[in-house]
């Protein structure tokens, strides 16, 4: 008997089954084509296999000798002690080498546009190496010839007004060697608040950078080659694993306080009695303490406030401010601290004017914003500056000229001359505003030369009011083009971003004779234009002089106008004479008015307000550069000062030497960068784009489908080409009779 | 195959004129669609070459101070800079902003990144089937040059060659020194596109 076999195309209808066979063949085609695909791509993967755990957060970056490397991260301490007005910062970074050759690190640190950094110290284990202070060329050989000896070394640079180059030589294997700063700052006060400025990072800047004398050229010349490269700034476009830091600040206000606390960090704030911590350098202990060691008399013990962050550590990716209101409404008129060296008393003094002074202006104004819509400024920072913008044109008053000029590589203006604000006009800004797109450099000469050069109305006050994160290198250029073409008009920064280049927005407003605001994040817009358009609306006190009754040199030269609810803040050297109490007259004009103000009492002695006063005058000296005084002379003087004052500058530098030598002529020395944080909330980094067309895809899926067409084709073709054969057909159509 | 072969014994058996134009039609749509797909897929390459010959004309215009030359009178983009990788063959034209239809044309700058020649990191990115091909020839101390329109030739050295994920990893845009980074897709044979992984090239500016 037969055995009758199971067949499919029995056990189904016809129709389907004929459908079901066309459907498998073209299925059976495809995964074949796939399974081939997969095969070839697998070859081709594994012919360029990668060898490292690839996956982690870094990019690797693979040296001449075929080995990966990441930098190690760098810890940082940071303490700081405020009294009054003044605070000593100590930055306390360990250096770590995990590896197993000798380095030699260099991290760029970030540091306030005002500090006054006087000491640097070296610590190896319970060693400690005190920083002395040299001209920079010399300090620069004194590093080399260290580090070519083996010999650990540490060198502190000043690279631009708010950037520092720490670089440490002949880190042994697996050692640790931390590296101090230390440098004081005065809090600045503004609409009844205080604040402190730390920067943690700093937002890379765009264009070619100042050239001071004792840089590059210099550098080269005193240096051996392979050691020059060492002062150009780190490379830092490899990411890097982040920095975090400790911070710990204490506080003595020396007045009662309403509030005390962060807007950039979350900071526990702790209250208590006791001695303050002292500004004098080197004391990093309370008080008692420096009275024991005779160092340092503070004027009584007061209200200290302990902060700590919340978190234990911080990524350093945003500037930490701290800030404190005193509680007394209008806060004192006067604060005056002194300090005598030898035979001269230096003061700081800060003058608050009254409310009453600044009445509002009559005078119809003529506001010219200026935005900033660099590469810079993407992420974060752009839609700051955009909320800051509509903010300040919802406060546009009926009747206000405006206009609105936007610039990053070029730059466009929103009207070609300045126009009446209407709601249209409103309208126009708005649509203006929304289309702007953070791309491009920063080309901010032109900006300002059109910002500067728009047809002026008669008996309108121009207000330049401009919106940057201050991301540019050629700052003196910038300060001497808003010099020379400021006219009546006044100048006004904005400071956008987690980092902004605050050391520009001071300077650009000093010589726009404003004044400038920074915006730390969007919840704080509405905040921060409300305080500037109070500055902007009232009256500013002008002409201000300071009347002394004895020859004092005092910073700065020529006193800026004063606006409302800022305080006046000079220092001054004079000759000591003990136990005279300090008295002094500011004149000067509000609206045309004269207006007086004299000032006086039993100042308070607080060590490191000579420093300050020495900054101050070096600040003076480097801006007479946009005057174009004397390259040569402002050199001269500014390096008498700042070795007097033991002082970093352009020209001057700290370097520490560690006499015992730490590594063999025959170990080689490797050179590391240290990455700084991107600033919060920048995309000064971009994701990476696809780079692949679906080409190859297409062709392979198209191959594969014309195969399975030509197979189907042979399968459609076979029935007609047996119907020239009709008995061959017939039979066929016969067979399954004859099966069954 | 032998699967496909049987078919037709089976399928003949019982010829119905309906059956045959569901086949034919399937057919046919298989074969247009084979042919669309092998002609799309062999196009892109075709018009990346095609594309370079507009953008070499347009930049010719450049050179002469048409600072944004278009390369056909509709486009949105227009040439920044001209690539010469080691090896002799033609430069490669550049263009401004590194959106997919750009790279479909030619390598192009990724916004915000630094113009050639100045302090920062010039990223250029290009399709690894397409211009980007070649990128899988160059070795570290290779020596690659960017002309900007202005005349002016910068010339760079490869000093890093990685393999990096895109998922986990971002290009970082800042440097104190003129950088170029040139960024494609690896594998380069991988037939599939979209994947992760980049081939980067970095290369510093030569004094």
């Amino acid at each position: 008997m037969r055995k009758r076999k199971f067949e499919w195309r029995k056990a189904l209808p016809p129709s389907l089954y004929e459908e079901l066979e066309v459907w498998m063949s073209v299925l059976l085609a495809l995964v074949g084509g796939l399974l081939l695909y997969a095969t070839l791509t697998a070859q081709a993967a594994r012919a360029d296999a990668f060898p490292s755990d690839i996956g982690a957060p870094t990019l690797l970056f693979q040296d001449a000798s075929g080995s990966y490397a990441t930098a190690a991260p760098l810890e940082t301490d940071l303490r700081m002690s405020v009294a009054g007005i003044v605070a000593r910062v100590r930055v306390a970074q360990r250096f770590r080498n995990s590896g197993s050759m000798y380095l030699e690190a260099v991290y760029v640190l970030p540091l306030p546009d005002d500090a006054a950094v006087d000491r640097l110290t070296m610590k190896i284990g319970e060693r400690v190496v005190e920083g002395e202070i040299h001209e920079r060329a010399a300090a620069e050989r004194i590093y080399g010839e260290a580090r070519a000896a083996g010999q650990r070394a540490s060198l502190v640079r000043q690279t631009s007004a708010n950037l520092f180059t720490t670089a440490v030589a002949n880190i042994a294997p697996g050692e640790d060697i931390d590296i101090t700063i230390e440098y004081l700052q005065t809090a600045r006060y503004d609409a009844g608040e205080f604040s402190i400025r730390v920067p943690m990072t700093f937002t890379p800047r765009y264009g070619a950078p100042d050239t001071p004398e004792g840089s590059s050229a210099v550098t080269s010349a005193v240096l051996p080659e392979s050691l020059a490269t060492l002062f150009e700034l780190p490379n830092s476009a490899r990411s890097g694993p982040r920095n975090e830091a400790y911070v710990h600040a204490v506080l003595a206000p020396g007045m009662p306080l309403e509030w005390i606390g962060s807007r950039t960090h979350a900071l526990t704030s702790v209250q208590q009695q006791g001695p303050a911590w002292s500004t004098a350098r080197g004391a990093t202990k309370p008080v008692n303490d420096a009275i024991a060691n005779g160092a340092f008399v503070h004027p009584k013990p007061a209200d200290l406030y302990v902060l700590d962050t919340v978190a234990p550590r911080v990524p350093m990716d945003r500037d930490l401010v701290i800030s404190w209101r005193p509680r007394v409404g209008p806060a004192p008129a006067i604060t005056a601290l002194t300090e005598t060296v030898g035979e001269t008393t230096y003061a700081l003094l800060m003058i608050l004017p009254p409310a009453e002074a600044h009445t509002s202006s009559a005078q119809p104004r003529e506001q010219i914003f200026v935005i900033d819509s660099s590469g810079s400024m993407a992420g974060e920072s752009i839609v700051q500056a955009k909320a800051a913008l509509k903010n300040a044109l919802g406060r546009l008053r009926g009747g206000d000229l405006f206009n609105i000029v936007d610039f990053d590589s070029t730059t466009s203006t929103l009207y070609a001359a300045p126009r009446a604000f209407t709601p249209t006009a409103h309208a126009q800004a708005l649509m203006f505003i929304d289309r702007l797109v953070a791309d491009g450099g920063t080309e901010i000469g032109a900006a300002i030369d059109v910002a500067l050069s728009q047809p002026t109305t008669r008996d309108y006050l121009r207000q330049v009011i401009f919106l940057t994160d201050g991301a540019v290198s050629s700052e003196t250029a910038v300060f001497t083009a808003i010099e020379q073409r400021l006219g009546d008009a006044r100048l006004f920064t904005i400071g956008i971003g987690s980092a902004p280049n605050s050391y520009f927005m001071r300077k650009a407003a000093q010589f726009g004779r404003g004044t400038y605001t920074h915006i730390g994040s969007v919840e704080g817009v509405g905040e921060k234009m409300t305080d500037l358009f109070a500055k902007l609306e009232r009256v500013a006190l002008s002409d201000v002089v300071v009347d002394w009754p004895e020859a004092v040199e005092l910073y700065p030269h020529e006193i800026p106008d004063v606006y409302a609810g800022e305080p006046l803040v000079l220092a001054a050297s004079y000759p000591a004479v003990p136990d005279r109490p300090l008295l002094a007259t500011a004149f000067g004009r509000a609206a045309g008015l004269p207006w007086k103000q004299t000032v006086g009492g039993v100042p308070s002695e607080l060590p490191g307000i000579s420093t300050l006063w020495a900054r101050r005058k070096i600040e003076y000296l480097i801006d007479s550069r946009v005057a174009g005084v004397d390259e040569t002379l402002i050199r001269k003087l500014v390096i008498e000062t700042a070795l007097e004052h033991h002082l970093v500058s352009p020209y001057t530098s700290l370097v520490a030497v560690d006499k015992t030598p730490a590594r063999s002529a025959e170990a080689a020395l490797e050179r590391r960068n240290l990455s700084n944080n991107m600033p919060a909330g920048a995309q000064w980094q971009a994701a990476f784009p696809k780079t692949a067309t679906p080409g190859p895809l297409l062709r392979w899926l198209g191959a594969i489908a014309l195969m399975v067409a030509g197979s189907l084709l042979v399968a459609t073709h076979l029935p007609t080409t047996r119907a020239g054969m009709p008995e061959v057909e017939q039979r066929r159509e016969r067979l399954p009779g004859s099966v069954s | 195959m032998p699967v496909t072969l049987t078919i037709p014994l089976g399928l003949a058996h019982r010829p119905r004129v309906r059956r045959r134009r569901l086949r034919r039609l399937a057919l046919g749509a298989l074969i247009a669609l084979g042919v669309a797909l092998l002609a799309a897929g062999f196009w892109l390459p075709a018009k990346a070459e095609l594309a370079q010959h507009l953008l070499n004309r347009a930049w010719d215009r450049t050179t002469d101070g048409d600072a944004a030359a278009k390369p056909w009178p509709w486009a949105d983009t227009h040439p920044v800079a001209r690539l010469t990788l080691p090896g002799g063959d033609e430069p490669i034209t550049v263009l401004a902003g590194a959106s997919g239809r750009n790279l479909a044309f030619a390598p192009a700058l990724l916004d915000g990144s630094a113009a050639p020649g100045t302090h920062g990191v010039t990223v250029i990115a290009g399709h690894r089937d397409t211009h980007f091909r070649r990128l899988a020839a160059l070795a570290i101390g290779d020596e690659l040059s960017l002309e900007r329109p202005d005349g002016s030739v910068y010339v760079y050295e490869v000093t890093d060659l990685d393999v990096v994920d895109s998922a986990h990893a971002e290009l970082r845009l800042d440097a104190d020194e003129s950088i170029v980074v040139l960024v494609t897709c690896w594998p380069f044979e991988a037939v599939t596109p979209g994947g992760s992984w980049r081939y980067v090239v970095t290369a510093r500016q030569r004094f």
